[in-house]
């Protein structure tokens, strides 16, 4: 099913270099994300990460941070000197407090902690490459008959407003930006409330629930469909 | 037995060292010593020989040379002479003195002079030649001279045997002392590569360089003593409660392999095995969370929170999930305070504590969260309205997986108590419970930072009081 709704959200190949000692963690991500149309370019070490990101260009970059050779941070600053501005993935065992935070500050876009699972990599793969797609700057954004003013932080169905707390507004933007990918809890939790641990109850179900039934009343209308076993996903209708 | 050696070793060179350095000086002294006194001698037998010189000289020119054969025969005659002399006319026959003739010279200058026992003498004296062409000579017996310094040759020797007596006896208790402190130090340090972490080196409380080298490392042991201490526990809190999940993960697999179960049944229990992973992985990080915490490598990380915003986005964030359970989140923050902490961990620490209300104070509860400032003081209180917990519990509950036997049910790990007191340890806040009759009243008393004169900052996160409707 996330399979399904993926491919159907990514129309051309997506090219990504994975940095990535372990040959056996390499071919599973390889093998895994391939059949969503990512095509995985591997390397095992710092310095040949460096020659091929500098050279070519990819839509993402898939990074551990304990390499041979160069470490994935300092591989990061010298990319990020060079002015290659591909969006990059943190994908480490290095879980400590500080080393995400070190981690985004060396120029990374997101931190993903091993061991981890397949569907959240792959949706934080789509999230990054089509942020770096998108214009940056954006005032409205439109999906389905829904609209959000990003400025005046309103929403509205079918030109009717709809009132939205300020969080259930950064959800449904969150979503919104990402319409067509699968987002996963923990994407939501990071990025709208910027909650880095797993909360023991269902705090996303219950925002999400309680957005689904301000956007539509009756609940005809399927805005936000849950994946089962990933997250979520807002629905393009064409 | 190779540290002894080296101790040894050291010792010696220390030793050698001293000797080397007081046997110098001391030559140096000695050779001073020695030129001077002998400068000094010479001068002195320079002015004895001046003198009777001139006596004769004086006597030949008032009466001739009669007189001055007769001066040098007194000086000759004088008992206990030390004076050497010759007068001797220009066909070298001696006049009088008592020293064999000898070809005449000129100036200062020493002979040998053998005596009538065959003792052998050398003579320092001058010769000089009187107007009618006689020789005078006049010196000293240079004995004296070189007895001085054969004595202070020979005191010498005892000079430079006394230092090296002295320099070794120094050296060595120098070394002694020394190195049996530096050895303390190699013992204790050995010891703990042993395994034997309480050990510590001694203080002798001198403030000494070798003091405060011990104490430094005795510091640095105690800090790794913690670490280790956190470490082990946490190996040992994984080992024993994640064998029950992984044992049941593996009962549940190995189940679905034995029965030829359908394919929507194998995917229940796929599904379920997944959930169990999860859960693994869960303890799994906290565990190593609250390890991190800790060992206390996050204190770099403070800045000043907002603690009444940071209550209000709890309260946001919670708020629907305590509807969900027809419970109902109310919060009474008072006016602006700041605390000094890690927002992370701060934000972690509130939602554990509001989370396990919502979890355990059941149906219809009511939770609340109260801010207030009293003193140099701000107290929150998370407070629940459902069955809380025996008073006689309250010291186990922020204990690493302990959990209320009412509770072995509910979902949770037994780690989000353990969490709070972590965190609020590293911040040095205090954390205590009380019955809130019916419930349980967590109350966390942090210290609170001067109130600044700043607007409020209203962030797109904080919005009007968030109690639940119900």
């Amino acid at each position: 099913m996330a399979a399904r709704v993926a491919r159907a959200g990514c129309i051309a190949p997506m090219k990504v270099l994975l940095v990535e000692d372990d040959r056996e963690t390499a071919s599973y991500i390889a093998e895994g994300l391939r059949p969503h149309g990512v095509i995985v370019e591997h390397v095992e070490d710092g310095m040949a990460a460096l020659a091929r990101a500098l050279v070519h260009h990819h839509e993402a970059i898939i990074l551990d941070r304990l390499l041979p050779g160069l470490d994935g941070l300092s591989l990061l600053k010298r990319l990020r000197s060079a002015g290659v501005q591909t969006p990059v993935l943190y994908l480490t065992a290095m879980d400590g407090l500080d080393d995400r935070v070190e981690g985004l500050e060396a120029g990374g876009d997101d931190y993903l902690v091993k061991p981890f699972f397949l569907v959240e990599l792959l949706a934080r793969l789509k999230a990054l490459a089509r942020r770096s797609a998108t214009a940056p700057v954006q005032t409205r954004l439109r999906a389905a008959d829904l609209e959000l003013d990003l400025i005046g932080r309103t929403a509205k169905r079918a030109g009717s407003e709809i009132a939205l707390l300020p969080q259930e507004f950064r959800l449904l933007e969150y979503l919104m930006r990402n319409a067509g990918s699968v987002v996963t809890r923990s994407m939501l939790l990071e990025h709208v409330w910027d909650i880095h641990f797993d909360p023991q109850t269902s705090v996303v179900e219950s925002h999400m629930s309680r957005l689904r039934a301000k956007l539509c009343p009756g609940g005809q209308t399927e805005y936000i469909r849950t994946v089962r076993g990933s997250g979520y996903l807002f629905v393009v209708r064409t | 037995m190779s540290a002894l050696e080296r101790l040894n070793n050291e010792g010696l060179r220390l030793s050698a060292l001293l000797i080397a350095l007081f046997a110098a000086s001391a030559l140096l002294l000695g050779a001073m010593a020695y030129a001077i006194a002998g400068r000094a001698m010479r001068a002195e037998l320079h002015d004895f020989i001046s003198a009777d010189q001139a006596a004769v000289t004086s006597g030949y020119r008032s009466e001739g040379l009669s007189e001055a054969i007769e001066v040098v025969q007194q000086l000759t005659a004088a008992p206990g002479v030390s004076g050497r002399y010759l007068l001797q006319d220009r066909g070298g026959h001696s006049l009088a003195g008592n020293l064999p003739a000898m070809p005449p010279r000129r100036g200062l200058f020493e002979v040998d002079a053998r005596e009538h026992g065959g003792a052998r003498h050398v003579v320092l004296g001058q010769g000089s030649f009187l107007p009618d062409g006689t020789y005078l000579f006049v010196g000293e017996n240079t004995d004296r001279l070189a007895g001085t310094r054969a004595r202070i040759l020979g005191s010498f020797g005892w000079i430079i045997g006394a230092t090296i007596l002295l320099a070794l006896t120094g050296g060595v208790l120098l070394s002694a002392g020394y190195l049996r402190r530096v050895d303390a130090i190699i013992r204790t340090c050995r010891a703990v590569v042993a395994g034997r972490f309480g050990e510590r080196i001694p203080m002798t409380g001198s403030q000494g360089q070798l003091d405060r080298l011990s104490a430094a490392i005795n510091d640095m042991l105690d800090r790794i003593a913690t670490l280790v201490e956190s470490l082990r526990q946490v190996s040992s809190d994984i080992a024993h409660d994640l064998r029950t999940p992984l044992t049941r993960l593996r009962q549940r697999l190995e189940s679905a392999r034995a029965t030829h179960a359908s394919a929507p049944q194998l995917e229940d229990t796929i599904e379920r095995a997944l959930r169990d992973c999860d859960a693994i992985l869960a303890v799994f990080s906290a565990l190593l969370r609250i390890s991190q915490i800790e060992s206390g490598t996050r204190l770099a990380s403070f800045s000043e929170v907002a603690l009444r915003e940071l209550l209000e986005q709890i309260a946001e964030l919670f708020a629907p999930v305590a509807e969900d359970g027809q419970q109902q989140l109310l919060t009474d923050l008072g006016g602006p305070v700041a605390v000094h902490a890690d927002r992370t961990l701060l934000m972690q620490m509130f939602a554990n504590l509001v989370e396990n209300a919502i979890r355990h104070a059941g149906r219809g509860a009511v939770i609340r969260i109260e801010c207030r400032r009293a003193g140099p003081d701000a107290w929150v209180q998370i407070i629940d309205s459902g069955p809380g917990i025996p008073a006689t519990e309250y010291h186990k509950v922020f204990d690493r997986l302990y959990r209320l036997e009412r509770s072995r049910n509910t979902p949770g790990n037994g780690l989000g108590l353990a969490l709070v007191a972590a965190i609020a340890k590293l911040h040095r806040f205090a954390v205590s419970l009380s019955d809130a009759g019916p419930g349980l009243c967590v109350t966390i008393r942090m210290p609170a930072l001067q109130p600044v004169a700043l607007p409020v900052q209203q962030g797109p996160g904080v919005s009007a009081p968030v109690a639940a409707a119900q």
